[in-house]
Protein backbone atom coordinates (compact mmCIF):
# COMPACT_ATOMS: atom_id res chain seq x y z
CA UNK A 1 0.00 0.00 0.00
CA UNK A 2 3.16 2.36 0.40
CA UNK A 3 4.13 1.79 -3.03
CA UNK A 4 0.81 3.39 -4.22
CA UNK A 5 1.58 6.34 -2.12
CA UNK A 6 5.16 6.39 -3.43
CA UNK A 7 3.94 6.24 -6.32
CA UNK A 8 1.75 9.14 -6.06
CA UNK A 9 3.99 11.33 -4.63
CA UNK A 10 6.59 10.16 -7.69
CA UNK A 11 4.18 11.31 -10.34
CA UNK A 12 3.35 14.86 -8.52
CA UNK A 13 6.66 15.91 -7.88
CA UNK A 14 7.55 14.83 -12.21
CA UNK A 15 5.23 17.02 -13.35
CA UNK A 16 6.88 20.07 -11.59
CA UNK A 17 10.18 18.81 -12.33
CA UNK A 18 9.24 18.76 -16.45
CA UNK A 19 8.27 22.03 -16.09
CA UNK A 20 11.65 22.50 -13.90
CA UNK A 21 13.74 21.25 -16.92
CA UNK A 22 12.06 21.99 -20.28
CA UNK A 23 13.40 25.24 -20.50
CA UNK A 24 16.77 24.07 -19.75
CA UNK A 25 16.34 21.30 -22.78
CA UNK A 26 15.39 24.11 -24.88
CA UNK A 27 18.22 26.06 -24.44
CA UNK A 28 20.52 23.12 -24.50
CA UNK A 29 18.39 21.57 -27.57
CA UNK A 30 18.66 24.61 -29.79
CA UNK A 31 21.13 26.98 -28.43
CA UNK A 32 23.77 23.79 -27.76
CA UNK A 33 24.27 25.96 -24.65
CA UNK A 34 24.47 24.84 -20.93
CA UNK A 35 22.90 27.07 -19.20
CA UNK A 36 24.02 26.95 -15.80
CA UNK A 37 22.21 30.16 -14.97
CA UNK A 38 18.84 28.21 -15.41
CA UNK A 39 18.70 27.61 -11.73
CA UNK A 40 19.33 30.76 -10.42
CA UNK A 41 16.59 31.82 -12.94
CA UNK A 42 14.21 29.82 -10.73
CA UNK A 43 15.12 30.32 -7.33
CA UNK A 44 14.91 34.56 -8.67
CA UNK A 45 11.17 33.34 -9.79
CA UNK A 46 10.31 31.71 -6.49
CA UNK A 47 11.59 35.16 -5.32
CA UNK A 48 9.33 37.30 -7.40
CA UNK A 49 6.66 34.98 -5.88
CA UNK A 50 7.08 35.26 -2.04
CA UNK A 51 7.77 38.80 -2.32
CA UNK A 52 4.51 39.27 -4.28
CA UNK A 53 2.56 37.43 -1.90
CA UNK A 54 4.17 39.10 1.07
CA UNK A 55 3.73 42.26 -0.08
CA UNK A 56 0.86 42.63 -1.87
CA UNK A 57 -0.88 39.05 -1.22
CA UNK A 58 -1.00 38.16 -4.90
CA UNK A 59 -1.36 34.21 -5.23
CA UNK A 60 1.77 32.57 -6.05
CA UNK A 61 -0.34 31.08 -8.98
CA UNK A 62 -1.02 34.52 -10.43
CA UNK A 63 2.03 36.06 -9.93
CA UNK A 64 3.94 33.09 -12.22
CA UNK A 65 3.24 34.84 -15.33
CA UNK A 66 4.49 38.07 -14.12
CA UNK A 67 7.92 35.98 -12.68
CA UNK A 68 8.36 34.55 -15.69
CA UNK A 69 7.82 37.62 -18.04
CA UNK A 70 10.46 39.36 -15.86
CA UNK A 71 12.71 36.56 -16.26
CA UNK A 72 11.51 36.67 -19.65
CA UNK A 73 13.10 40.15 -20.21
CA UNK A 74 16.27 39.07 -18.02
CA UNK A 75 16.96 35.81 -20.48
CA UNK A 76 16.27 38.05 -23.88
CA UNK A 77 18.56 40.61 -22.82
CA UNK A 78 21.38 38.41 -21.46
CA UNK A 79 21.28 36.40 -24.68
CA UNK A 80 20.94 39.10 -26.81
CA UNK A 81 24.07 41.78 -25.21
CA UNK A 82 26.29 38.74 -23.80
CA UNK A 83 25.88 35.08 -24.97
CA UNK A 84 24.93 35.57 -28.29
CA UNK A 85 28.55 37.09 -28.93
CA UNK A 86 30.05 33.30 -28.04
CA UNK A 87 27.29 31.03 -29.45
CA UNK A 88 29.24 29.25 -31.97
CA UNK A 89 32.71 28.90 -29.49
CA UNK A 90 33.56 25.83 -28.40
CA UNK A 91 31.51 24.31 -25.31
CA UNK A 92 34.08 25.36 -22.85
CA UNK A 93 33.51 28.90 -23.84
CA UNK A 94 29.88 29.24 -23.30
CA UNK A 95 29.66 27.08 -20.28
CA UNK A 96 32.23 29.08 -18.61
CA UNK A 97 29.98 32.30 -19.46
CA UNK A 98 26.79 31.13 -17.73
CA UNK A 99 28.99 29.56 -15.02
CA UNK A 100 30.47 33.36 -14.66
CA UNK A 101 27.13 34.80 -15.14
CA UNK A 102 25.06 32.61 -12.78
CA UNK A 103 27.91 33.06 -10.07
CA UNK A 104 27.12 37.16 -10.29
CA UNK A 105 23.18 36.68 -10.31
CA UNK A 106 23.52 34.14 -7.89
CA UNK A 107 25.83 36.26 -5.21
CA UNK A 108 24.01 39.15 -6.12
CA UNK A 109 20.64 37.28 -5.17
CA UNK A 110 22.53 36.47 -1.43
CA UNK A 111 23.40 40.00 -1.32
CA UNK A 112 19.59 41.32 -2.01
CA UNK A 113 17.49 38.81 -0.43
CA UNK A 114 20.05 36.84 1.83
CA UNK A 115 20.80 33.16 2.83
CA UNK A 116 18.09 32.69 4.79
CA UNK A 117 15.27 30.32 3.73
CA UNK A 118 12.44 31.57 3.17
CA UNK A 119 8.65 30.31 2.06
CA UNK A 120 5.14 31.03 0.95
CA UNK A 121 3.00 30.38 3.88
CA UNK A 122 -0.82 30.03 2.18
CA UNK A 123 -2.99 30.93 4.53
CA UNK A 124 -5.83 29.60 4.48
CA UNK A 125 -3.55 26.29 3.79
CA UNK A 126 -4.88 24.31 0.98
CA UNK A 127 -5.43 20.83 2.67
CA UNK A 128 -5.06 17.30 1.10
CA UNK A 129 -7.34 15.19 -0.21
CA UNK A 130 -7.49 11.47 0.27
CA UNK A 131 -7.78 8.68 -1.77
CA UNK A 132 -8.38 5.86 -0.29
CA UNK A 133 -5.25 5.07 1.34
CA UNK A 134 -3.84 7.52 -0.56
CA UNK A 135 -3.00 11.11 0.52
CA UNK A 136 -2.45 14.03 -1.66
CA UNK A 137 -1.93 17.33 -0.91
CA UNK A 138 -4.05 20.40 -2.55
CA UNK A 139 -0.76 21.90 -3.19
CA UNK A 140 0.83 19.98 -5.18
CA UNK A 141 -1.85 18.28 -7.31
CA UNK A 142 -2.25 21.97 -8.29
CA UNK A 143 1.33 22.79 -8.70
CA UNK A 144 1.79 19.54 -11.00
CA UNK A 145 -1.42 20.51 -12.98
CA UNK A 146 -0.10 23.99 -13.58
CA UNK A 147 3.49 22.92 -14.38
CA UNK A 148 1.98 20.32 -17.04
CA UNK A 149 0.12 22.83 -18.03
CA UNK A 150 2.86 25.42 -18.61
CA UNK A 151 4.88 22.92 -20.19
CA UNK A 152 1.90 21.66 -22.56
CA UNK A 153 1.62 25.50 -23.64
CA UNK A 154 5.27 25.86 -24.75
CA UNK A 155 4.86 22.47 -26.77
CA UNK A 156 1.84 23.86 -28.75
CA UNK A 157 3.82 27.52 -28.80
CA UNK A 158 6.81 25.30 -30.48
CA UNK A 159 4.28 23.59 -32.41
CA UNK A 160 2.01 25.46 -34.24
CA UNK A 161 3.34 29.52 -33.76
CA UNK A 162 6.02 30.50 -36.47
CA UNK A 163 7.96 31.76 -33.54
CA UNK A 164 7.94 28.15 -32.38
CA UNK A 165 8.69 26.91 -35.90
CA UNK A 166 11.39 29.56 -36.37
CA UNK A 167 13.16 28.33 -33.47
CA UNK A 168 12.81 24.10 -34.37
CA UNK A 169 14.33 25.85 -38.00
CA UNK A 170 17.00 26.79 -36.22
CA UNK A 171 17.55 23.74 -34.29
CA UNK A 172 17.57 21.52 -37.32
CA UNK A 173 19.86 23.56 -39.67
CA UNK A 174 21.10 27.43 -38.58
CA UNK A 175 22.35 28.25 -42.13
CA UNK A 176 18.96 27.19 -43.63
CA UNK A 177 17.08 28.76 -41.41
CA UNK A 178 18.71 32.49 -42.13
CA UNK A 179 18.91 32.01 -45.84
CA UNK A 180 14.87 31.38 -45.57
CA UNK A 181 14.63 34.79 -43.60
CA UNK A 182 14.61 34.20 -40.05
CA UNK A 183 16.56 36.57 -37.95
CA UNK A 184 19.14 33.95 -35.83
CA UNK A 185 20.51 36.58 -33.83
CA UNK A 186 16.87 37.76 -32.44
CA UNK A 187 15.26 33.93 -32.42
CA UNK A 188 18.34 33.04 -30.13
CA UNK A 189 17.58 35.50 -27.74
CA UNK A 190 13.57 34.89 -27.65
CA UNK A 191 14.54 31.05 -27.07
CA UNK A 192 17.10 31.81 -24.30
CA UNK A 193 13.79 33.99 -22.65
CA UNK A 194 11.38 31.17 -23.38
CA UNK A 195 13.70 28.98 -20.83
CA UNK A 196 14.27 31.49 -18.85
CA UNK A 197 10.24 32.13 -18.50
CA UNK A 198 9.28 28.51 -18.33
CA UNK A 199 12.11 28.86 -14.95
CA UNK A 200 11.11 31.67 -13.76
CA UNK A 201 7.48 30.36 -14.14
CA UNK A 202 7.97 26.93 -12.58
CA UNK A 203 10.63 29.03 -9.47
CA UNK A 204 6.94 30.89 -8.63
CA UNK A 205 4.70 27.58 -8.65
CA UNK A 206 7.74 25.63 -6.88
CA UNK A 207 7.77 28.11 -3.96
CA UNK A 208 5.08 27.24 -2.17
CA UNK A 209 6.39 23.50 -1.90
CA UNK A 210 10.15 23.94 -0.91
CA UNK A 211 11.94 26.44 1.26
CA UNK A 212 13.63 29.15 -1.48
CA UNK A 213 16.88 30.43 -0.80
CA UNK A 214 20.20 31.81 -3.26
CA UNK A 215 22.09 28.42 -2.24
CA UNK A 216 18.94 26.03 -3.35
CA UNK A 217 19.50 26.94 -6.82
CA UNK A 218 22.15 24.07 -7.77
CA UNK A 219 20.09 21.64 -6.29
CA UNK A 220 16.79 22.62 -9.37
CA UNK A 221 20.11 23.09 -11.74
CA UNK A 222 21.11 19.62 -10.42
CA UNK A 223 17.32 18.29 -11.18
CA UNK A 224 17.49 19.91 -14.63
CA UNK A 225 20.76 18.36 -15.72
CA UNK A 226 19.09 14.67 -14.74
CA UNK A 227 15.80 14.92 -16.28
CA UNK A 228 17.08 15.82 -19.57
CA UNK A 229 19.48 13.46 -19.84
CA UNK A 230 17.42 10.59 -18.49
CA UNK A 231 14.41 11.87 -20.88
CA UNK A 232 16.30 12.50 -23.63
CA UNK A 233 17.47 15.84 -24.84
CA UNK A 234 15.89 19.07 -26.36
CA UNK A 235 12.34 17.91 -26.94
CA UNK A 236 9.12 18.57 -24.58
CA UNK A 237 8.37 15.31 -24.63
CA UNK A 238 11.52 14.24 -23.14
CA UNK A 239 11.35 16.51 -20.11
CA UNK A 240 8.28 15.53 -19.23
CA UNK A 241 9.48 11.27 -19.14
CA UNK A 242 12.32 12.28 -17.57
CA UNK A 243 10.79 14.48 -15.00
CA UNK A 244 8.22 12.14 -13.98
CA UNK A 245 11.56 9.39 -13.98
CA UNK A 246 13.09 11.70 -11.69
CA UNK A 247 10.16 12.08 -9.69
CA UNK A 248 9.61 8.27 -9.04
CA UNK A 249 13.32 7.69 -8.68
CA UNK A 250 13.73 10.31 -5.63
CA UNK A 251 10.73 8.56 -3.92
CA UNK A 252 11.50 5.42 -4.53
CA UNK A 253 15.27 5.94 -3.22
CA UNK A 254 13.83 7.84 -0.55
CA UNK A 255 11.66 4.80 0.54
CA UNK A 256 13.91 1.89 0.04
CA UNK A 257 17.53 3.79 1.33
CA UNK A 258 16.59 6.98 3.20
CA UNK A 259 15.73 10.37 1.33
CA UNK A 260 19.85 11.65 2.27
CA UNK A 261 20.65 9.17 -0.95
CA UNK A 262 18.50 10.76 -3.73
CA UNK A 263 20.96 12.87 -4.76
CA UNK A 264 23.78 10.40 -5.43
CA UNK A 265 21.66 7.78 -6.75
CA UNK A 266 20.22 10.27 -9.53
CA UNK A 267 23.40 11.58 -10.33
CA UNK A 268 24.90 7.60 -10.68
CA UNK A 269 22.26 7.37 -13.02
CA UNK A 270 22.72 10.34 -14.90
CA UNK A 271 26.27 9.12 -15.28
CA UNK A 272 24.97 5.71 -16.06
CA UNK A 273 22.58 6.64 -18.71
CA UNK A 274 25.31 9.05 -20.63
CA UNK A 275 27.61 5.91 -20.60
CA UNK A 276 25.00 3.50 -22.44
CA UNK A 277 22.10 5.54 -23.57
CA UNK A 278 23.16 9.12 -24.27
CA UNK A 279 19.74 9.89 -26.24
CA UNK A 280 18.21 9.19 -22.90
CA UNK A 281 14.50 7.35 -22.56
CA UNK A 282 12.59 8.98 -25.46
CA UNK A 283 15.62 7.95 -27.61
CA UNK A 284 15.45 10.44 -30.58
CA UNK A 285 16.75 13.99 -30.61
CA UNK A 286 15.47 17.25 -30.73
CA UNK A 287 11.94 18.57 -31.96
CA UNK A 288 9.41 17.64 -34.94
CA UNK B 1 62.56 34.53 -17.78
CA UNK B 2 62.86 31.09 -16.39
CA UNK B 3 64.90 31.74 -14.30
CA UNK B 4 63.99 34.55 -12.81
CA UNK B 5 60.25 32.93 -12.24
CA UNK B 6 61.90 30.35 -10.33
CA UNK B 7 64.16 32.75 -8.29
CA UNK B 8 61.39 34.48 -7.54
CA UNK B 9 59.53 31.28 -6.24
CA UNK B 10 62.05 30.14 -4.54
CA UNK B 11 62.64 33.84 -2.64
CA UNK B 12 59.25 34.48 -1.97
CA UNK B 13 59.16 31.16 -0.42
CA UNK B 14 61.80 31.24 2.05
CA UNK B 15 60.80 35.27 3.08
CA UNK B 16 57.27 34.19 3.83
CA UNK B 17 58.71 30.71 5.82
CA UNK B 18 61.41 33.65 7.45
CA UNK B 19 59.13 36.65 7.64
CA UNK B 20 55.88 35.97 7.36
CA UNK B 21 53.38 35.75 9.95
CA UNK B 22 50.40 33.13 10.66
CA UNK B 23 48.20 35.11 7.83
CA UNK B 24 50.78 35.62 5.49
CA UNK B 25 51.79 31.51 5.54
CA UNK B 26 48.19 30.45 4.91
CA UNK B 27 47.37 33.13 2.07
CA UNK B 28 50.92 31.61 0.43
CA UNK B 29 49.79 27.88 1.09
CA UNK B 30 46.24 28.38 -0.91
CA UNK B 31 48.44 30.13 -3.80
CA UNK B 32 50.28 27.22 -4.09
CA UNK B 33 47.36 25.20 -3.44
CA UNK B 34 45.51 26.72 -6.05
CA UNK B 35 48.52 27.12 -8.42
CA UNK B 36 48.75 23.21 -8.70
CA UNK B 37 45.24 23.03 -8.77
CA UNK B 38 45.05 24.87 -11.56
CA UNK B 39 48.18 22.39 -13.03
CA UNK B 40 45.63 19.54 -12.43
CA UNK B 41 42.78 20.86 -14.14
CA UNK B 42 45.53 21.99 -17.55
CA UNK B 43 46.12 18.23 -17.66
CA UNK B 44 42.78 17.61 -18.61
CA UNK B 45 41.15 20.74 -20.14
CA UNK B 46 44.45 22.18 -21.67
CA UNK B 47 46.45 19.18 -22.58
CA UNK B 48 43.18 16.75 -23.30
CA UNK B 49 40.93 19.67 -24.26
CA UNK B 50 38.07 18.17 -22.43
CA UNK B 51 35.31 20.18 -21.06
CA UNK B 52 35.88 18.86 -17.63
CA UNK B 53 34.70 20.33 -14.20
CA UNK B 54 35.27 17.16 -12.04
CA UNK B 55 38.64 18.12 -10.76
CA UNK B 56 37.00 19.74 -7.50
CA UNK B 57 35.73 15.90 -7.04
CA UNK B 58 39.02 15.02 -6.99
CA UNK B 59 40.52 17.76 -4.95
CA UNK B 60 37.53 17.00 -2.21
CA UNK B 61 38.24 13.51 -2.43
CA UNK B 62 41.65 13.89 -2.02
CA UNK B 63 41.21 16.11 0.77
CA UNK B 64 38.78 13.58 2.67
CA UNK B 65 40.93 10.26 2.14
CA UNK B 66 44.19 12.68 3.77
CA UNK B 67 42.05 13.73 6.70
CA UNK B 68 40.86 10.53 6.88
CA UNK B 69 44.22 8.66 6.89
CA UNK B 70 45.82 11.22 9.20
CA UNK B 71 42.96 11.28 12.02
CA UNK B 72 43.12 7.70 12.19
CA UNK B 73 46.92 7.91 12.94
CA UNK B 74 48.72 7.52 9.63
CA UNK B 75 51.68 10.33 9.43
CA UNK B 76 50.92 13.53 7.50
CA UNK B 77 53.76 12.78 4.84
CA UNK B 78 52.21 9.12 3.99
CA UNK B 79 48.81 10.87 4.21
CA UNK B 80 48.99 13.26 1.51
CA UNK B 81 50.65 10.93 -1.61
CA UNK B 82 47.74 8.12 -0.78
CA UNK B 83 45.06 11.34 -0.86
CA UNK B 84 46.45 11.98 -4.09
CA UNK B 85 46.43 8.56 -5.07
CA UNK B 86 43.11 7.38 -3.81
CA UNK B 87 41.59 10.65 -5.81
CA UNK B 88 44.05 9.03 -9.28
CA UNK B 89 42.13 5.38 -8.70
CA UNK B 90 38.81 6.79 -8.64
CA UNK B 91 39.48 9.42 -11.51
CA UNK B 92 40.98 6.49 -13.61
CA UNK B 93 37.41 4.08 -12.85
CA UNK B 94 35.59 7.65 -13.90
CA UNK B 95 37.27 8.39 -16.73
CA UNK B 96 37.27 4.83 -18.31
CA UNK B 97 33.13 5.60 -17.87
CA UNK B 98 32.82 8.86 -19.43
CA UNK B 99 35.91 10.08 -21.29
CA UNK B 100 34.30 8.39 -24.83
CA UNK B 101 31.86 11.25 -24.06
CA UNK B 102 32.20 14.57 -26.49
CA UNK B 103 31.37 18.37 -25.64
CA UNK B 104 28.39 18.89 -23.69
CA UNK B 105 27.71 15.51 -22.45
CA UNK B 106 31.03 14.80 -21.12
CA UNK B 107 30.65 18.32 -19.20
CA UNK B 108 27.53 17.36 -18.02
CA UNK B 109 28.86 13.99 -16.78
CA UNK B 110 31.84 15.46 -14.92
CA UNK B 111 29.69 18.15 -13.49
CA UNK B 112 27.81 15.20 -11.52
CA UNK B 113 30.43 13.70 -9.88
CA UNK B 114 31.18 17.06 -8.43
CA UNK B 115 27.19 16.92 -6.90
CA UNK B 116 27.20 13.29 -5.97
CA UNK B 117 30.53 14.29 -3.94
CA UNK B 118 29.02 17.13 -2.69
CA UNK B 119 25.76 16.31 -1.54
CA UNK B 120 26.65 12.81 -0.20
Amino acid sequence: MIYLQVLANGLVLGGLYAAIAVGFSLVWGVLNVINLLHGSFIILGAYVAFFAYALFGLHPFLSAPIAGFILFGIGYSLQGAVINRVIRAPVLMTLTLTFGLDLLLNNAMLLAFKADYRKVVLDPPLGSIFLGPIVLPLDRISVMILALLMTYGLYRLLRDSKLGRAIIAIRMDREAASLMGVDVMRMQAMTFAMGAFMAGAAGSLLSIIYPISPLNSIIFLGKAFVVCVIGGLGSVGGAIVGGIALGLIESLTGLWFGPEYAVPISFALLVAFLAVRPTGLLGRRGYE
Amino acid sequence: MRTFVIFAIVAAFFTVLVLGGNYALRLATIFAMYATLALSWNIIGGLAGYPSFATAAFFGLGTYASAILQSSGMPMLVAWPLGGLIAAAFAAVIGLAILHLKGHYFAIASLAQVKCFASW
